[in-house]
């Protein structure tokens, strides 16, 4: 008896409790529902509210002049118009504000403390004063005087520019004549146009026209195609915004190309000297000296041998670097008219510009991926031809480790291309290098790619695992995996047991009910 | 790179909760009969489908477009098994109700 009463009074405190929780929850979503129908400022006040009186704190309020108000004015923009804005800080026992302006009423009555004032001239200078006006009297902030600047709607791009810094990763001043032994000589500079398409030119021949791009942050970096034979050249880099065309910018540098063994102080034992006198100017001439006054010659930039003799390279071609060939006299255009229409507008002048574009995400290829590549072409003063295009794949040796000839139709001014990779590759920075012949003139363009072991395991935000480093760390990955596979197999069997006890509940019920077993401890009714 | 690591801890954790639901969903199919079994065996589909669409996510580390394709369609058929899955309890419930 005792413990059904007991029950009972246990079952109407549950129910209550249920109730009371069911009413509690409807109200709350009921004052937040009202509150977003109408203003959460609304629910924030009456919250803050409750809080106060639950509180026990006590202000006291003493009435007095207001404190003085101090004005910040700035000129600012408002899209193109030009405003004022202007601000000041709280002050207590105050009721509303004033602005006055040179001396006149500009707004009255805000409890704003700030204003943009939009009526105004530019190149004028104004003074506000701000007025505090509480029960107990007003107080003026100090004048404060600004003048309205103009606004432009965008900041203009500062000049572009473009410097060649290096060669061959050692610093260079390419306002002087630079000697190397190098007959691929790699230049690098930076420039201020961002993700630039930069074109170089090599003249007087073999020319080379070769267009790479910047990276973002401006630097840029070309190594010359091929073997270039001896000889004095003017390396020509013209940087474009690839934005704004005739955003651009054009520098150069003289580069003189000697034999390995060359010594600059000796151009032989003869008497009688062969120079070259002021290469690349117009009073360019092949002058013949006597020995002792070589070494003046080589100081301001001459070099041995006659100006318009190239010598050919017949030895220094390894498997990696093809020696080009010095330019044909029967070439059109010829080496000598061709520099000085290059120098004066390069791109106009060449018959072909063309830029190769790695498409792949983040120029990555991973591990048995090919290359996706965007070719344009823009043939200048011909009419397309078809022509025999070389994709060369050159590691950070400057080694060409794939090469593939494909032929374009004339047509076509820009196409998509695959090339594979060749599976043995190492995996790290390479360049990928497309070079053509049109009249004589070697072009190319490049654009740089990383080859990377491809991530099995992406868990997002960049954190990937290759396969190698999974094998590393194997034993962690089992050990993680394994946990995760008992915790399942252990919550799986808790369910199948519930089930399983569910199910036999159900029968002895139904057993039960039939008369057939009495009621048993343990097992609900 | 805190988020990339909550992006990975976000990652790590939905594929833990998915098998949770596929164990707790399973553990329903194995008690009920009729509509409320075929309703939560439409739920355990798609929650076995949403799994697979995480792994596929989680192999997919070179972002190939074969397995973008596949990533779509296994929440697709996630999606459609879930809708099943509704339909069916709504039928059952309103059975319940006696609504013809």
């Amino acid at each position: 008896m005792i413990d059904k009463k007991r029950h009972k009074k246990k079952t109407l405190v549950r129910s209550f409790a249920r109730a009371h929780g069911i009413f509690t929850i409807f109200l709350f979503m009921f004052y937040v529902a009202f509150a977003m129908l109408g203003d959460f400022g609304m629910l924030a006040k009456d919250i803050k509210d409750k809080y106060a009186w639950a509180s026990t704190t006590l202000s006291v309020y003493v009435n007095a002049l207001p404190d003085q108000p101090i004005i910040t004015a700035v000129s600012g923009c408002s899209g193109e118009q030009a405003i004022i804005n202007l601000s000041w800080n709280a002050t207590a026992s105050t009721d509303y504000y004033d602005i006055l302006r040179d001396g006149q009423i500009l707004v009255s009555g805000i409890t704003e403390r700030n204003y943009a004032d939009s009526v105004v001239s530019i190149g004028t200078s104004y003074t506000y004063i701000v007025i505090a006006h509480g029960s107990l009297g007003s107080v003026s902030s100090p004048p404060e005087t600004v003048i309205v600047e103009e606004c432009s709607p965008e900041p203009p791009l500062p000049a572009p520019q473009c410097k060649i810094t290096s060669l061959d990763g050692e610093p260079i001043d390419p306002s002087i004549l630079i000697t190397t032994k190098n007959r691929s000589p790699k230049i690098s500079g930076t420039t201020n146009i961002e993700n630039a398409t930069i074109l170089i030119n090599v003249f007087p021949g073999p020319i080379i026209s070769s267009t790479v791009n910047a990276q973002s942050n401006g630097f840029w970096e070309y190594s010359v195609y091929g073997s270039l034979p001896l000889g004095l050249y003017t390396f020509q880099v013209t940087a474009v915004d690839p934005d704004d065309s005739a955003r651009r910018v054009i520098t150069s540098v003289q580069i003189k190309i000697i034999e390995e063994d060359d010594d600059d102080d000796d151009c032989g034992s003869g008497k009688r000297i062969t120079i070259c006198h002021n290469p690349g100017d117009s009073s360019q001439k092949t002058i013949i000296v006597s020995h002792p006054e070589v070494k003046g010659h080589l100081g301001h930039g001459d070099y041995c041998g006659d100006c318009n003799e190239v010598i050919s390279n017949n030895n220094e071609a390894t498997e990696t670097i093809v020696p080009l060939e010095p330019a044909n006299e029967n070439d059109e255009p010829g080496k000598d008219d061709i520099p000085v229409d290059i120098l004066s507008n390069p791109e106009k002048n060449l018959p072909l510009v063309m830029n190769v574009d790695v498409l792949n995400k983040s120029k990555i290829i991973y591990s048995n991926q090919s290359i996706f590549v965007q070719v344009l072409l823009d043939w200048k003063n011909m009419e397309p031809q078809n022509s025999d295009f070389t994709y060369e794949i050159i590691n950070d040796r400057d080694q060409v480790v794939s090469s593939i000839s494909k032929s374009n139709k004339s047509s076509v001014k820009s196409s998509e291309q695959i090339i594979p990779l060749p599976r043995d590759i190492e995996y790290g920075e390479y360049v990928l290098r497309l070079r053509t012949k049109v009249n004589g003139m070697y072009i190319t363009s490049q654009d740089k790619f990383i080859y990377k072991e491809a991530p099995v395991v992406n868990l997002g935000g960049s954190i990937m695992f290759t396969y190698s480093e999974l094998v590393s760390s194997i034993g962690w990955f089992a050990i993680i995996c394994l946990l995760l596979m008992l915790v399942v197999l252990i919550i799986l069997s808790h369910e199948y047991y519930l089930y399983s006890r569910s199910l036999r509940t159900i029968t002895e019920k139904g057993l039960r009910e039939d008369g057939l077993i009495s009621k048993r401890k343990g097992v609900s009714s | 790179m805190i988020e990339s690591k909550i992006i990975a801890i976000l990652n790590i954790f939905g594929i833990v909760l998915a098998f949770f639901s596929i164990v707790y969903a399973a553990g329903v199919v194995w008690r009920v009969e009729k509509k409320l079994d075929i309703s939560y065996k439409l739920f355990l589909s798609a929650v076995v489908a949403y799994a697979i669409s995480l792994f596929l996510e989680i192999f997919n580390g070179i972002g190939s477009a074969t397995m973008e394709l596949y990533i779509a369609i296994t929440k697709i058929v996630f999606i459609a098994l879930f809708l099943g899955g509704i339909l069916m309890m709504r039928d059952l419930i309103r059975d319940m109700d006696g609504e013809k």
